[in-house]
């Protein structure tokens, strides 16, 4: 859903109201997306206040050639980027999923029992999907996870739509060989 | 059907986005081909798996925290601008840059006027940036959009310019493969469209891209001999690249040079000793992929440049 241009106009011209509107449209997107790019709640709320900051003190040079959504979702990707790639230099390693045992699950509605073993699949899935080099993660996510259209993702990401298709379709198998052993579980 | 078009379909039908006959089609050849019938599988295995994970919602308290920390900024930006009386020091030499800026533009201005009126209308947005001195940013919707951009925004009728991979039956010889360069509208099209900074700057993604493209193409045979096959590539291309950091891979085939297998690559650069930044030059280098790894010099087959005036 695009903000109205209005909207965004008036964002640009300083109105702090109309950034909060903007704000509330886009927070849950943009959190989520941080949130499955890093596999971690402290890090994606860290880096969903540093879009948004980043979002708000340029937002006048923001020009409306491409939509609010897609300037947005590449401030975000690109914030998160440079995050992981600066975390994984300081641990020597590429950065992995984190064992909290509330990792990324919708609470509602679930028995104790039922919500333990979502809890370990959302905790696989996770885990695999850090394992997926960042060029074929992100266009996952925002495909699979985010629901955008390729034409979006491509606007995104600056990249053909033919290799953001070939990115999802390749990222898709490897998630599929490194989750095949562990298929029954996911059933 | 063949696999390598099932295979750009298959993300879709696993989607249920496909209709009619191309749906039809597919299906009929998944049901005879094993290799797209176990990636239908990978896939599926890898939905269901997704399907797990949904989009979640910020936690209140952060996004409390998000619009103070954003409230915040306002009211320090708010507070700087208060706090500076208008005839303070930094004011005052803030003044004089500037004032020290304009002059400068002034005589700028007009030494620009007394050269060829062409030459400063070939002079692109990235040109202007690159002679400004200014880093392309990543956050790019902030700025004007670059000619040379990948993809192209909604009504841009301006073509994209992705790099050139193929597979091809071909044999060359030396003289075929001159000829077919000399003809060839990629180096005119180079040489009007990139610069030394868009080589810098689109250099790791061209590199991708190529990769990229090498893989959609490789339709057939075991994923393991495409991915080194693909490794190898990407090696061979930073062989080549690797010591200038100005070029840009623009071209990749995959054929045969006097009935031996090559791999053709050609490189857009900057002429040597010129001064124009515009990537004049292009080198195109036959390397047998077979012997690289043993011995990189006798790799080399054949080399050309070209040079666009």
């Amino acid at each position: 859903m695009e903000p109205n241009k209005e909207l965004v106009e008036k964002a640009k011209s300083g109105d702090e109201e109309a950034f909060s509107l903007l704000f509330e449209q886009y927070k849950d997107r943009i959190y989520s997306l941080c949130l499955r790019m890093t596999g971690n709640r402290e890090d994606a709320g860290d880096m969903c206040q540093e879009t948004f900051i980043k979002a708000f003190k340029s937002i006048e040079k923001f020009r409306s050639h491409s939509s609010f959504s897609t300037w947005i979702y590449r401030i975000a990707i690109n914030h998160t980027k440079d995050f992981i790639r600066s975390k994984a230099r300081k641990r020597g390693s590429p950065v992995h999923a984190l064992s909290e045992s509330r990792l990324l699950i919708d609470e509602a509605n679930i028995s104790p029992q039922e919500h333990a073993l979502k809890t370990e699949r959302v905790k696989i899935v996770q885990q695999a999907l850090l394992e997926l080099p960042e060029n074929m993660r992100t266009p996952l996510i925002l495909f699979e996870i985010e629901n955008l259209e390729y034409r979006e993702i491509s606007r995104i990401l600056r990249l053909p739509v033919g290799t953001v298709k070939s990115r999802i379709f390749r990222a898709k198998i490897a998630l599929g060989e490194i989750l095949e052993p562990l298929r029954e579980h996911l059933e | 059907m063949n696999c390598r078009k099932a295979r750009r379909l298959l993300v879709d039908f696993e989607k249920k986005k496909l209709k009619g006959k191309t749906e039809d089609d597919l299906l009929l050849h998944i049901k005879d081909c094993q290799r797209c019938m176990s990636l239908c599988r990978k896939l599926e295995t890898s939905s269901l798996a997704l399907s797990e994970v949904t989009s979640e919602k910020i936690p209140e308290g952060t996004a409390a925290n998000i619009l103070e920390a954003i409230q915040e900024r306002k009211g320090n930006e708010t507070r700087e601008k208060h706090k500076r009386p208008f005839l303070s020091l930094k004011n005052l030499t803030t003044a004089g840059a500037v004032a020290i800026l304009v002059a400068v533009a002034i005589v700028a201005g007009i030494s620009l006027m007394e050269k060829p009126a062409e030459k400063a209308s070939f002079s692109t947005q990235e040109e202007k940036s690159t002679k400004q001195g200014k880093v392309p940013s990543k956050y790019a919707e902030e700025e004007a959009p670059r000619s040379h951009d990948f993809v192209s925004t909604p009504g841009s009728t301006e073509k994209i310019f992705e790099p050139l991979v193929k597979i091809t039956d071909n044999n060359y010889n030396k003289d075929t493969l001159r000829e077919f360069f000399d003809k060839s509208a990629l180096r005119k099209e180079i040489a009007k469209r990139f610069t030394v900074a868009s080589a810098i700057t689109l250099r790791a993604n061209f590199e991708q891209e190529i990769i990229d493209k090498f893989l959609d193409i490789q339709s057939e045979g075991n994923p393991k001999d495409i991915a080194s096959q693909a490794a190898l590539t990407q090696v061979i291309m930073s062989y080549l690249i690797s010591g200038e950091p100005v070029q840009l891979p623009v071209y990749l085939e995959y054929a045969k040079f006097n009935g031996e297998n090559a791999v053709i690559i050609g490189l857009a650069g900057p002429r040597f000793g010129s001064k124009s930044n515009r990537l004049k030059r292009f080198d195109v280098w036959v390397l047998a992929p077979q012997r690289f790894l043993t011995n990189r010099d006798s790799s080399i087959m054949f080399f050309l440049q070209f040079i666009e005036k």
